[in-house]
């Protein structure tokens, strides 16, 4: 007869418990509930002039006006044309403010660039069972796309410090040196991985 | 305590030491190298493996928040799995409070599994030793969740749940009488 003790230890093994790594949802909610978000606010401020520019060149696509109001998490915004739209100053120490390219085929694409690491270990843990994040290469590099749905990915900013980041669907993340960038405007990964490349 | 886990218990310690200054990739370290326990004794004492990542996030969360008050008496896993306990029982305390004590989420599920023929007999095993295991008091599923089915020794059983190491034994030997004789009567 097996020892009681023992069962009991192997039904640890059987019960219905997820598997998975803990710190990448422990860490996203830190993120949100310390009022210290100097980081993440950086980001989002660096990164809002290249929204603007995506915002000027992708009025025409629906879809991506909408994933654009998502990510800053404010609804249903009207967004005006404004061209002459400098970035203030105090936008750009944390990554510059991106390109907006527009392909032949009439489609636009937003290339940004984040001060921060694409850091494998702590990326694979926000994965997790997550449908919607796939693991990729951009010349050989680990690269991120996600994929449809906006995400929340962690990086790690220049001081160390753990970022999670609300990045919107459809986008391909890659390091580059000390660099994450950022690539939105495309609907296939495969596509987004060879104008990836082509920029290299 | 044997080298290894003395060991993993130094590392620990400075995971958490570098908790304490800021470093959240640490502490992500830590819950990491703990999740695994944390989440079985958030479900024996819960009695929902439905509920227990819920539980084992909001208690780790409170962790980091706290990191500096740990002092450092016991190890690391006991302090971080202490307050796992803690917030398991709050939970159960606010189920009761909000009467939504059903079944569907206070119970202790198996893993999905397409058992192959001769483990069929093993899982029904498991089934009733799990339904066995959900029917014992609180302290008995404290006290059994702790040592076996999150395979902690009798000292840290004792820092986990806040008593003397003689009180784990003694609960122990009669929490796993108890549950035979639920076993039995199920037979």
């Amino acid at each position: 007869m097996i020892d009681l003790a023992d069962r009991l230890r192997e039904l640890g093994d059987e019960l219905a418990l997820e598997d998975r790594p803990l710190s990448g949802t422990v860490l996203v909610r830190l993120e949100d509930d310390l009022p210290e978000r100097s980081v993440a606010a950086r980001w989002t401020w660096a990164a809002a002039a290249a929204v603007i520019a995506l915002v000027a060149v992708s009025l025409a696509i629906p879809g991506a006006r909408r994933a654009v109001a998502d990510w800053f998490g404010i609804g249903s915004v009207s967004v005006e044309r404004r061209p002459d739209l400098e970035p203030p100053a105090t936008t750009t120490p944390f990554g510059d403010a991106g390109d907006a390219t527009d392909l032949p085929d009439g489609r636009a694409v937003l290339v940004t660039r984040i001060d921060a690491r694409l850091d494998v270990g702590l990326a694979r843990k926000t994965v997790g069972t997550a449908t919607q994040v796939v693991e990729t290469t951009v010349a050989g590099g680990y690269a991120l796309w996600i994929d449809g749905e906006p995400h929340l990915v962690t990086l790690l900013a220049p001081d160390g410090a753990v970022v999670a980041e609300r990045v919107a669907g459809n986008t391909l993340l890659w390091q580059e040196g000390s660099t994450v960038v950022r690539l939105e405007g495309f609907d296939d990964r495969a596509d987004a991985v060879a104008y990836a490349e082509s920029l290299g | 305590m044997d080298a290894r886990s003395e060991v993993t218990a130094q590392d620990d310690a400075q995971l958490v030491a570098r908790a304490r200054s800021g470093d959240r990739a640490a502490f992500g370290e830590l819950v990491d190298r703990h999740a695994r326990a944390a989440r079985r004794v958030a479900a024996v004492i819960s009695n929902s493996t439905q509920e227990a990542d819920d539980i084992v996030q909001d208690a780790m969360v409170k962790a980091y928040r706290s990191v500096g008050t740990y002092r450092g008496t016991g190890s690391p896993r006991s302090w971080l799995l202490r307050i796992v306990a803690n917030e398991a029982k709050n939970h159960v305390r606010s189920r009761v409070r909000r009467r939504r004590r059903d079944d569907r989420q206070a119970s202790l599920e198996l893993r999905v599994d397409d058992a192959p023929d001769d483990r069929v007999l093993e899982r029904f095993e498991h089934e009733r030793l799990a339904v066995a295991l959900a029917g014992l008091g609180a302290a008995d599923r404290a006290v059994l969740g702790c040592r076996f089915v999150a395979g902690l020794s009798e000292r840290d059983t004792a820092e986990v749940l806040g008593v003397a190491p003689g009180t784990v034994k003694s609960r122990t030997s009669r929490a796993l009488e108890r549950l035979r004789t639920r076993l039995e009567e199920t037979t």
